[in-house]
């Protein structure tokens, strides 16, 4: 069996589930960012996958490339984020960070 | 099995194995160095699938801009990603139930699909086409694009400056 759709499909379906364990067990906020990374890069191989195999031309590539560019300015942002609050509180831990919690 | 074959699977471990350590190394560096491995895998992904412009784009940015990006973050924050240790990773079984299930979730969604029309593949280089989509049929969204990461470096900007108190 060559390699097809559903391979990329399947490899895109596993990072994306790394991507979450990441998101969902990390206490620092940079692993976090980490995690969300991974998701996206995840979406960015189903995208490059349609384009290939599943018909739709260039038009996946196309909107893979804007999926990069918000992954550069969340990343940006984020990190921006995360400074400021290790500015304020000395420490990046998410689950000790709940100033805001009622 | 043709080389094809060969070289996807080897590069499908490098992703999975590079992703699986970046996020359950406790140690913050070493996933950020992990990312590198699974990032690189991608670029090789994305070539493997005919998209060799996107390839080239993913080392670029990726490696080079948020890889740098997130060790600069961490070398600013260093003092706590050092002392977290192995407190680093919280709930580590129900994290890996819950990808595990989200996996099964989408193999079960991917099989169950119905089968694609396969499209004709690309000959040659992507980048021409890209570029004129971009600038003829996606010109709007490549302008907001730009104006979006201009507003982001500017806010990153004001977000990290040091308040006078």
């Amino acid at each position: 069996m060559s390699i097809g759709l559903y391979h990329f499909l399947g490899l895109a379906a596993a990072l994306f589930s790394v991507g979450v364990i990441g998101v969902v067990t990390r206490r620092n906020a940079i692993g976090i960012l980490i995690g969300v990374e991974l998701m996206l890069n995840a979406c960015n191989i189903n995208l490059v996958a349609f384009s290939r195999f599943g018909g739709g031309g260039m038009v996946g590539q196309v909107f893979a490339v804007f999926v990069i560019v918000l992954a550069a300015a969340e990343a940006a942002v984020a990190l921006a984020i995360i400074l400021q609050l290790f500015d304020k509180r000395r420490d990046v831990d998410v689950d000790r960070a709940r100033t805001l919690r009622g | 099995m043709g080389a094809q074959a060969l070289l996807f699977w080897m590069f499908a471990a490098m992703v999975i194995a590079g992703g699986l350590m970046a996020v359950l190394l406790p140690s913050i560096q070493q996933a950020v160095f992990s990312l590198l491995l699974s990032f690189v895998g991608v670029a090789a992904i994305y070539a493997l699938a005919g998209a060799d412009f996107l390839a080239i784009t993913q080392i670029v940015v990726y490696v080079g801009g948020i890889l740098v990006l997130l060790s600069f973050g961490i070398l600013l924050t260093g003092r706590t990603a050092l002392t977290l240790g192995p407190q680093e990773i919280r709930n580590r079984p129900l994290g890996v139930l819950l990808g595990a299930m989200i996996f099964a979730g989408l193999l079960w969604a991917i099989v169950n699909s119905s089968g694609f029309a396969p499209g004709a593949g690309m000959d040659g280089g992507t980048t021409k086409a890209i570029g004129q989509l971009l600038l003829t049929r996606y010109l709007i969204a490549f302008e907001f694009a730009a104006i979006m990461l201009l507003t982001a470096l500017v806010g990153a900007a004001y977000l990290v400056r040091r308040t006078q108190a």
